[in-house]
């Protein structure tokens, strides 16, 4: 009877049979609780945005002529009945001006400064929060610091927000071309009002760029391809934000080689300043300060169509101000 | 036992022979072609981190895992069929002389490299990169077996009868190359593959650890001969302490110990066995920033984006491009099954992190409209299942779209060159066809002819192409598919 090899002792074996096939359950309870999990990746849930205007203030608009801008903007607020209507202490204003392009400000291709320092100050009177931004073509912060907005925003108490690739959801947009988008959705959601600050611009595919154009710097994602049915998009747009009020900048209108410019010669001095809060009607003031007959631009029609706004001025109220 | 090791390593291989040659149009028929893919661990944990899913039958790898808890590293000997060729040609090349086969099968501190290399794969998992796939054995086999061995086979048993079209797999000499290298690896160290580089063997090993038998020496019986060692397949060290993370169950020792001294203990004795994996702390989290490095490497070319790779069209069912990366094995399964031989491994298509992913390539085929096979075969779901229903949008749902097809002007016979053709169009399967035509009049003075002139109409073509496969202007079609407007991809479409 030769000696048995020393084995280890019951117990211990025991032990290691327990602890063993506890691993092994652990291996085939994990694929079990797995399994097919996520065997297709669930789709994102589509955000919607909120309605910004306030109660009580549909179809009116202001306008104020004359050369000093900041001047203008708080002689039409005050014509409207002045920016407490609109704006109070408890909120979160975000403001959309045109930034889009790398341009220094006199060549008419982003709103001007002055327009929008006195907007930002006017917002921050109420003290209210406010933040400035826009999604540009050419690099967004490069736009805001030669086009003179990120001075202009920060001397008048707001603070600039470039956009990043985390803000961007997918997002109920409007009813013709694009029920959906990728938009800048995570400051338009924290957003309790929302002003637009657009310049008036002739624009080579879509005639003008004004008020409900100006909304497209909130999308993200492939938006070249939005260009195959621009006026079913841009009345989408308007769809898109209800906003609380849009300040047209027309202190310098870019008349020639539009969006972009990129001349002297392609500015000409506009000398005003339209406030509302009927985006299709502002539109239609503006077409008109470019020369252009309102019915000749298809988004126009589109919209009004939606029943988004009017077309013809005397379905609203206008106050006006000359000779600032 | 060692006859039955054999016996098994046989069945095994026939096993995955047999389910590969079913893996093909009109011979499904329901087997489980992925069984073996199915049942490596390595590949159910990777795709499990990376894309937090086991898809389909891959729950059978975490099986496996859990078996090798309690037994140890059976399915390297046992069921591996990689390990079964290895194993023969290890045979083939084995030393006459003892001395050297000894010394060849002892035990090597480079053996850790399989360990290093399974901590980089996993945290390249964990991050979301999958490359398992690529190291994997039954995954390099299978991709072997579908690029070379698979059309070599067909070519030959055809060469008698009618002649057929061979597949054609631009990426075979990479392929092929490393697994001969593999092959001829086994001259310099018996199974080399699976003892420095295999990373479902480190896997396994590891798990080995708490296995509750193991082979084991006893002391009393044994004569300090070595005898053991000499045809030791995971280099073990089964004459001193016997290392349970490298023992390969092979059963070699138990046989060819002239004094019975090894065999099957199911409580051993501690002393004799060393279940500890011999990796250093410095290898340990070395191998880990290796990896999260590698990974980021991989990142930083943009290859989940969806810019930059006009050749990558993907199979019809594949997931969007970042879910796709976390799930492809680069198995080869779906170019092996693939009927019209278009799926391709990719070499430069998908970037570096795509290497190897299947892309289409219409220089060697088509997409057939009515199958669906890719998605039946992949293991992980990275290529999802679809009925012929959901591939075509039959009768009013949108169709996968797996590119769209555009006409070279420069090129085309009838745009270019005053003559008709058409073939493009007439081939178009989708109906309507996504062809349509512009009728023009011939150039040429004196000859009365209409042109009809193709153009593309971007909201029916689903990218199969077919045009581009039978386009008459070989060497460069005059119409060509690339990856713009697929449907897999949220904002893929240029058309609106």
């Amino acid at each position: 009877m030769e000696n048995k090899p020393k084995r280890i002792s019951r117990r211990k074996f025991i032990g290691k049979v327990c602890g063993s096939s506890a691993l092994a359950a652990c291996a085939g309870m994990t694929g079990w609780f797995f399994h097919n999990r996520r065997l297709v990746p669930k789709k994102e849930q589509l955000k919607e945005v909120r309605n910004f205007s306030v109660e009580g203030t549909s179809k009116e608009m202001a306008v104020a002529r004359g050369k000093d801008g900041a001047k203008l903007v708080s002689a039409a607020l005050k014509e409207i009945g002045g920016i407490k209507r609109f704006v109070n202490s408890k909120d979160r204003v975000l403001i959309k001006p045109n930034c889009a392009f790398d341009r220094p400000p006199h060549l008419g291709a982003t709103t001007s400064p002055e327009v929008l320092a006195e907007v930002v100050r006017q917002c921050k009177s109420t003290g209210a929060k406010v933040i400035v931004t826009d999604n540009p073509i050419n690099n967004a912060q490069g736009c805001f610091i030669k086009s003179g907005l990120v001075k202009a925003v920060e001397s008048a108490g707001g603070t600039v927000l470039l956009p990043k690739p985390g803000m961007f959801f997918r997002t109920r947009i409007g009813k013709l071309a694009i029920p959906d988008w990728e938009v800048m959705f995570l400051p338009l959601s924290r957003a309790t009002k929302i002003i637009g600050v657009p310049t008036v611009k002739t624009h080579n595919l879509c005639h003008a760029s004004l008020s409900m154009k100006n909304w497209y710097g909130l999308l993200g994602g492939a938006r070249n391809r939005l260009h195959q049915e621009i006026h079913n998009v841009i009345a989408d747009l308007a769809c898109f934000i209800t906003p609380t009020l849009v300040v047209l900048d027309g202190t310098r209108l870019l008349v020639k080689n539009g969006p972009t410019g990129g001349s002297m010669s392609d500015v000409k001095p506009g000398n005003t300043v339209a406030i509302g809060t009927d985006q299709v009607a502002l539109d239609s003031f503006g077409a008109s300060l470019l020369g252009i007959k309102p019915e000749n631009i298809e988004y126009l029609l589109k919209a009004e169509q939606l029943g988004l706004g009017n077309i013809d001025l005397k379905k609203l109220k206008v106050f006006e101000e000359v000779n600032v | 036992m060692k006859r039955f090791r054999i016996f098994y390593q046989i069945f095994f291989f026939a096993l995955f022979c047999v389910l590969f040659y079913f893996a093909a149009q009109g011979k499904m028929k329901g087997y489980p072609v992925t069984l073996f893919l199915d049942s490596s661990p390595l590949n159910g944990i990777s795709a499990l981190l990376s894309s937090w899913n086991v898809a389909h039958t891959m729950w059978i790898g975490f099986v496996i895992l859990g078996l090798t808890f309690l037994l140890g590293r059976f399915f390297c000997s046992w069921i591996c069929p990689l390990g079964t060729i290895f194993n023969f040609f290890s045979a083939i090349f084995k030393d006459k002389d003892q001395k050297k086969k000894v010394a060849k099968n002892s035990y090597s501190k480079f053996q850790v490299y399989k360990y290093i290399l399974l901590i980089i794969l996993l945290t390249c998992a964990a991050l979301g990169v999958l490359q398992a796939g690529l190291f994997d054995p039954i995954s390099l086999l299978t991709r072997t077996f579908a690029v070379f061995i698979s059309p070599a086979a067909e070519n030959s048993f055809n060469l008698l009868a009618h002649k057929s079209a061979v597949r054609i797999f631009p990426a075979g000499p990479a392929i092929v190359g490393v697994f001969v290298l593999l092959l001829l690896l086994n001259a310099y160290r018996p199974r080399f593959w699976c003892r420095y580089v295999c990373p479902l063997g480190a896997l396994l090993g590891c798990a080995s650890k708490f296995s509750v038998g193991s082979l084991s020496r006893d002391e009393a019986l044994c004569l300090d001969c070595g005898l053991c060692r000499k045809d030791c397949h995971g280099a073990s060290c089964p004459n001193t302490q016997l290392k349970s993370s490298e023992c390969l169950l092979c059963w070699n020792c138990v046989k060819d110990c002239p004094q019975n001294a090894i065999s099957w203990q199911w409580a051993y004795n501690r002393k004799n066995v060393e279940t500890k994996v011999n990796i250093s702390r410095r290898q340990f989290f070395g191998s880990i920033i290796g990896g999260a490095g590698a990974a980021l490497a991989l990142r930083s070319a943009g290859t989940a984006g969806d810019r930059g790779f006009e050749k990558r069209i993907r199979p019809p069912g594949a997931l969007h491009e970042p879910e796709f990366l976390a799930r492809c094995l680069k198995c080869g399964e779906c170019a092996k099954v693939c009927p019209t031989n278009v799926i391709q491994p990719a070499l430069i298509e998908a970037g570096l992190e795509g290497f190897m992913t299947p892309v289409l390539d219409f220089t060697h085929g088509y997409c057939e409209l009515n199958c669906s096979l890719c998605g039946q075969v992949c293991p992980t779901g990275a290529i999802q299942k679809l009925t012929i229903v959901e591939k075509t949008g039959y009768p009013d749902k949108a169709p996968i779209k797996t590119g769209t097809a555009f006409v070279d002007r420069t090129r085309c016979i009838p745009w270019s060159m005053d003559r008709n053709c058409v073939v493009c169009q007439e081939v178009c399967p989708v109906s309507p066809k996504a062809i349509y035509d512009i009728k023009a009049e011939s150039g040429i003075s004196g000859k009365s002819k209409i042109l009809k002139r193709p153009q593309v109409n971007p909201s029916l073509c689903i990218g199969c192409g077919l045009c581009q496969h039978e386009c008459p202007v070989h060497d460069l079609p005059a119409i060509r598919v690339t990856p713009a407007g697929e449907s897999r991809c949220p904002r893929g479409s240029f058309y609106i």
